[in-house]
């Protein structure tokens, strides 16, 4: 079963997102902000991370940044409300998803991911 | 002296003696639906656009992405300022985990991290819920204290309608409220400044709209434009448009004064209107205002009386607005007149239709004082305008004035009467008051032929009469 990280701090969103991922099979762990998502990403090295981009104490692409840096190399998907070419130059994310999204296209990438990783 | 933020919105700009104050805090108070949430994004975008930095952090549970999916269609956002300037996050599920302590610790926190001077928290009820009345007392004072630490604005939403006695109204520096109201069939918004420190606020409640520029203020007329100079700039005469008329007023109106052509309908109220916008040029632009008749309408009745209306229109010394006499918000319309009386440097106002304006106001005895405010506000830009009100026919021997309120705050009333004799409609023109000045104060029969009005009766009256 993938292991899928979701970093959320809007609770409504959180909740959908999760319910919606495990209805689908895959094993969902939730974090509310930045520091938690790094805190438990390092410790359960999920194959895939969803993170929101602005959130309290540390930003998803300061999360992103930190977990690369600690070389974690699994694919991580940004979601945020902000258009992609206002984000900071500084990639380090595998697909953008643009908020509000719909739980199709959200299972849609994970789902693509899932098959690029042969599980 | 303390800086002052812009609200971003003009007129919560003018209510609030030029907006919020660096390093204060701010609770908004509203019903849902009565555009809080609009309010506090348009401050934090003309927060951003003067250099700023703005947080915006929600305690509800529901998504801020799809708040800020609506608010990014509206005329004042910004795109470029994500996610640097303006942040939107979350405090939800720090005040779920942590309760008010934690979410005390996350504002002064973002503040710092984002080097923000405005913040916004959405739902200030929902910290209220989590805690004791004593120690959301405590909250507010220390989110009070960390405004001013950190030299930053904090503006707190909540839809509760908690009243002044309320513990939280007396900490903070402002207390604005927002409501939507009825009245009849009619549904509008307001807007208050209850309390805000160190600054002359304009008190009492006054109209908001909501557009897709985000929301606009009107402070009521004749609070607003009390403010201005009531000094009037010149004291010479202005041509009537009508020769005869001139002579009755000792040589035409008072330089920027108010006139009100007062008298039943049919009496020639708007034809002398028209005569006084005939006059229109380069030196002396015109202004009309009109609730009836379009200005297609205008124009046509203008050219069978024979009066040129279109060469001012078409040369642009001559502007006609036309509105529905429906529900306006009288005090936009008002700074609208004044607005563009100041930029065309307008000479001549013609507002065509009191009575439109009344029935647009939800407490119609407000008429009077924004005449009043308007004709103040005119006059201190060297216009002159005339104004025309509807009263019932009145009895033809009893060329009297009736008891008005609105006559008094107007400087001259013209008082056009009609009435049936000898089997003949006819009109009369009498000079009520005048401004400072002596007038002929007889009653003038008049008529309007292809030329326009004349006074004395009409020939084809007299011929019907005779036939009669």
């Amino acid at each position: 079963m993938l292991r899928v990280l979701l970093v959320e701090d809007e609770p409504d969103v959180s909740l959908v997102a999760a319910t919606v991922l495990e209805e689908a099979g895959y094993h969902v762990t939730v974090a509310s902000d930045g520091y938690e998502g790094l805190e438990i990403a390092l410790q359960e090295m999920p194959e895939l991370i969803v993170t929101d981009f602005m959130m309290p104490c540390l930003s998803g692409l300061e999360m992103i940044e930190r977990l690369r840096l600690a070389d974690y190399d699994r694919p991580i998907i940004l979601t945020t409300a902000i258009p992609e070419d206002h984000l900071p130059r500084q990639p380090g994310y595998d697909a953008y998803l643009a908020k509000p999204y719909g739980t199709r296209a959200l299972l849609a990438l994970v789902e693509a991911f899932r098959m690029q990783q042969g599980r | 002296m303390i800086e002052k933020f812009s609200t971003g919105i003009e007129g919560l700009d003018q209510l609030t003696d030029g907006g919020f104050l660096r390093g204060s805090a701010y609770i908004v108070q509203g019903p849902p639906g009565a555009g809080k949430t609009i309010l506090a994004n348009q401050f934090c975008y003309a927060h951003v656009r003067a250099g700023g930095r703005a947080i915006y952090m929600t305690l509800l549970a529901e998504s801020s992405s799809r708040m800020l999916a609506y608010v990014s269609q509206m005329g004042f956002f910004e795109g470029s300022a994500l996610p640097d300037a303006m942040q939107y996050i979350s405090g939800y599920g720090v005040l779920e985990r942590e309760g008010l302590p934690g979410l005390l610790k996350l504002v002064q926190h973002e503040l710092k991290r984002h080097r923000a001077s405005a913040m916004v928290l959405d739902g200030t009820f929902v910290a209220q819920s989590v805690a004791s009345e004593q120690e959301f007392r405590a909250f507010i004072h220390a989110l009070q204290g960390v405004a001013g630490m950190a030299d930053a604005v904090l503006v707190m939403l909540t839809h509760q309608n908690r009243d002044s006695s309320c513990p939280e109204h007396t900490m903070v520096d402002g207390w604005i409220e927002m409501s939507d109201e009825t009245h009849g069939f009619r549904a509008y918004r307001t807007i208050q400044v209850r309390k805000h420190r160190g600054a002359a606020i304009l008190p009492g409640k006054h109209r908001v709209r909501i557009t897709e520029q985000g929301i606009a203020v009107f402070p009521r007329a004749e609070s607003a434009l009390q403010a201005a100079p009531a000094a009037r700039a010149e004291d010479h005469r202005v041509a009537s448009g009508h020769a005869g008329l001139d002579t009755l007023l000792n040589g035409g109106l008072p330089a920027g004064s108010a006139t009100l052509l007062v008298g039943p309908t049919g009496a020639g109220k708007t034809t002398l209107g028209l005569h006084y916008l005939s006059l229109c040029n380069a030196q002396e632009p015109g202004l009309m205002l009109g609730f009836y008749e379009t200005p297609a309408h205008l124009l046509q009745k203008a050219r069978s009386i024979g009066l040129d209306l279109d060469t001012p229109v078409n040369q642009g010394h001559l502007e006609i607005q036309w509105l529905p006499p429906a529900e306006n918000i009288v005090d936009e319309l008002v700074q609208d007149v004044v607005n563009r009386t100041r930029a065309r440097k307008v000479k001549r106002v013609f507002v065509d239709g009191l009575v439109a304006i009344r029935d647009s106001l939800v407490i119609r005895n407000r008429l009077p004082y924004v005449i009043h405010a308007l004709s103040m506000q005119l006059g201190a830009i060297g216009a002159s305008a005339v104004y025309t009100s509807e009263i019932p026919e009145l009895e033809l021997d009893q060329a009297r004035m009736p008891s008005d309120e609105l006559s008094a705050m107007v400087d001259n009333v013209l008082l056009l009467n009609t009435g049936r004799r000898a089997n003949a409609f006819r009109r009369y023109l009498s000079v009520i008051k005048l401004r400072d000045s002596d007038f002929d104060p007889r009653t003038h029969e008049f008529h309007v032929n292809a030329s326009g009005i004349a006074f004395g009766p009409d020939p084809r009256a007299a011929t019907c009469a005779e036939a009669g």
